[in-house]
C-alpha cells in the first residue's frame, strides 16, 4: 500500500508540476542553442514518405500573405454567422488571397438564408448531417489554396489573426500552426476588446432587471467561475508554448489553426477532436506544429460548470479515441514527441485513477503513521474546498434563475 | 467567503471536475457517442 501511495503521488506531481517544470527548462535550453540547431530538422524522420514527396518544396511558402482557404463547419449557426463572416471579411488581409468556405452540416435553421446574403463572397457547401469531421472534410475538398485555416462559428478573430497565423508557414518544416484563444475571463482589458457587444447586452439587461442586488451578486459569482476556467486555460497555454518551442504542440486550438492542405488527411466520421488528430498526424508526417500567441481568437469562458464539464468530458473522450485512431502515437520510435504526449495527454487520463488510489491508500495508511494521516487530512480539506466551489456554482445558478424571473416580470409589466 | 477563498474553491472544483471528466470521457469513448462541438 505504501508503494501505491508514493506511486500515486509521483504520477500526480509529475503530470501537473514536474512535467511543466521539465518543459520550461527544456524550452529554455532549446532557446539558448544556435538557431540552426534549435530547429527540429534532426528529429524529422528522413524516411518519412512525406519528406520524400514533392510536397516539401511546394510547401515552402515564403510570402507573408499567401493564399488561404478558411473553413467553417456550421450546424444551425444562423444567429452567429453574420458576425463571424463579417469578422473574417474585416481581416487585415488581401481580399483576393482568401477564400471563405462555410459548410452547412444539415442545418435546419436559417443558416442557408444567412449565407445566401454572402453569395459571391462565401463558398457555401451543404452536406447532410454527418458531424463536424465530415463537414470539415467537405470544406477542405472545396478549398482552392494551399493553406487551410480552420475556424468555428462562435469565436471572433483579431484583425491581424489571419496574417499572423500564416506567417509561420515561411518555415517549410512547419506543417500546422495553432493560434491563441483568449477567454473573456483572462483580463478586463482583453475582455473589453473581445466582446463589446456582449458587454453592452449585459449592461442593457442590468438596466432592465428590477433587482439590482441579484444582478450584482450574479455578476460577481460568474466572474469567479470564469476566473477558474481562465486560470486553467492560462496554465494549459504555458505548457503548449513550451512544447511548441521544443518541437510541436500536441494539438491545436480548434477555433483558430491552419495547416498545409497537402498534409490534411480526411477525418473519420466520428472524430471528436479534429484539432488534435489533424495536428498529431502532421507531427507523425515529420512536420512541426507550432503555437503562436500573435494569432488571436476571442471567446467567452464557459460560465457554468455544467457547460465546462461537458466540454471536458468531450475533450477527454476524444483523447481516448485518438489512441484508437492513431496508435502510432504510443510508439516512441514513430512519435518524436512521445515523451510530451505520454506526459501531457496520457498523464491527464491517468491522474484521476491516481487520485482515487492515493485517497484509498491514505485511509489505509493513516492508522500507521501521522504523516499519512496528515496527507489524508490535506486531501479531505481539498475536496471540501472543491465542494465549496460546487456550492458557488449552485448559487450562481439560483441567482441566474432569479435574474431570469425578474426580467420576465419586468417584461410582462411592459406588455400589460 | 472571501474572494480569494472563493477563487481557491473554484480552482479545486475545476481540478476535481477535470478529473471526473477523464473518467466520464472514458465511458463516453467506450460508448462511441458522437458529439458535435
Amino acid at each position: 500500500m505504501t508503494l501505491v501511495f508514493w506511486l500515486s503521488i509521483a504520477v500526480i506531481v509529475y503530470v501537473y508540476v514536474g512535467y511543466p517544470a521539465l518543459l520550461h527548462v527544456w524550452a529554455t535550453f532549446r532557446a539558448l542553442r544556435p538557431a540552426e540547431e534549435s530547429t527540429p530538422e534532426s528529429s524529422i524522420n528522413p524516411q518519412s514518405p512525406i519528406h520524400q514527396s514533392p510536397i516539401t518544396p511546394q510547401s515552402a511558402i515564403r510570402t507573408p500573405q499567401c493564399d488561404v482557404s478558411i473553413v467553417i463547419a456550421a450546424h444551425n449557426e444562423a444567429s452567429r454567422l453574420t458576425a463571424r463572416i463579417d469578422n473574417l471579411l474585416a481581416q487585415d488581409y488581401v481580399a483576393g488571397r482568401r477564400q471563405i468556405i462555410v459548410v452547412s452540416d444539415g442545418s435546419t435553421d436559417d443558416t442557408l438564408d444567412v449565407l445566401s446574403r454572402y453569395a459571391g463572397v462565401v463558398d457555401v457547401v451543404t452536406v447532410p448531417r454527418g458531424g463536424k469531421a465530415l463537414a470539415l472534410n467537405a470544406g477542405v475538398a472545396r478549398a482552392r489554396f494551399d493553406i487551410i485555416v480552420f475556424a468555428d462559428a462562435r469565436q471572433m478573430f483579431a484583425p491581424d489573426a489571419l496574417k499572423e497565423l500564416v506567417a509561420s508557414f515561411s518555415d517549410p518544416r512547419i506543417g500546422a500552426v495553432s493560434g491563441e484563444l483568449l477567454l473573456d475571463a483572462e483580463s478586463p482589458c482583453r475582455r473589453a476588446g473581445a466582446d463589446r457587444r456582449s458587454i453592452e447586452r449585459r449592461r442593457a439587461a442590468r438596466e432592465l432587471a428590477s433587482d439590482r442586488r441579484i444582478e450584482e451578486r450574479r455578476r460577481t459569482i460568474r466572474s469567479t467561475i470564469a476566473d477558474g476556467v481562465g486560470l486553467y486555460w492560462t496554465y494549459e497555454k504555458h505548457i503548449r508554448k513550451s512544447e511548441s518551442a521544443i518541437d510541436s504542440t500536441l494539438g491545436a486550438t480548434g477555433a483558430i489553426y491552419a495547416i498545409r492542405r497537402s498534409l490534411y488527411q480526411p477525418l473519420p466520421a466520428d472524430t471528436i477532436l479534429d484539432d488534435v488528430l489533424t495536428p498529431m498526424r502532421v507531427v507523425l508526417a515529420g512536420y512541426r506544429v507550432v503555437f503562436t500567441e500573435r494569432a488571436r481568437a476571442y471567446d467567452r469562458a464557459a460560465i457554468d460548470a455544467d457547460a465546462e464539464a461537458r466540454r471536458k468530458v468531450r475533450t477527454l473522450a476524444g483523447n481516448y479515441q485518438i489512441l484508437a485512431l492513431e496508435p502510432r502515437l504510443l510508439l516512441p520510435w514513430r512519435n518524436r514527441v512521445w515523451l510530451q504526449y505520454v506526459s501531457h495527454k496520457l498523464g491527464r487520463l491517468v491522474v484521476p485513477h491516481a487520485l482515487l488510489a492515493l485517497f484509498a491508500a491514505s485511509i489505509v495508511l493513516s492508522v500507521e503513521h501521522a504523516f499519512y494521516f496528515s496527507v489524508l487530512g490535506a486531501q479531505v480539506i481539498f475536496y471540501v474546498l472543491a465542494g465549496c466551489g460546487a456550492l458557488i456554482e449552485y448559487r450562481a445558478r439560483i441567482a441566474d434563475s432569479r435574474y431570469a424571473a425578474a426580467r420576465l416580470t419586468e417584461a410582462l409589466r411592459e406588455v400589460v | 467567503m472571501s474572494q480569494s477563498l472563493a477563487r481557491l474553491a473554484k480552482v479545486a472544483y475545476t481540478f476535481v471536475m477535470m478529473n471526473y471528466a477523464a473518467v466520464a470521457g472514458l465511458f463516453a469513448a467506450a460508448r462511441g457517442r458522437r458529439v458535435w462541438r
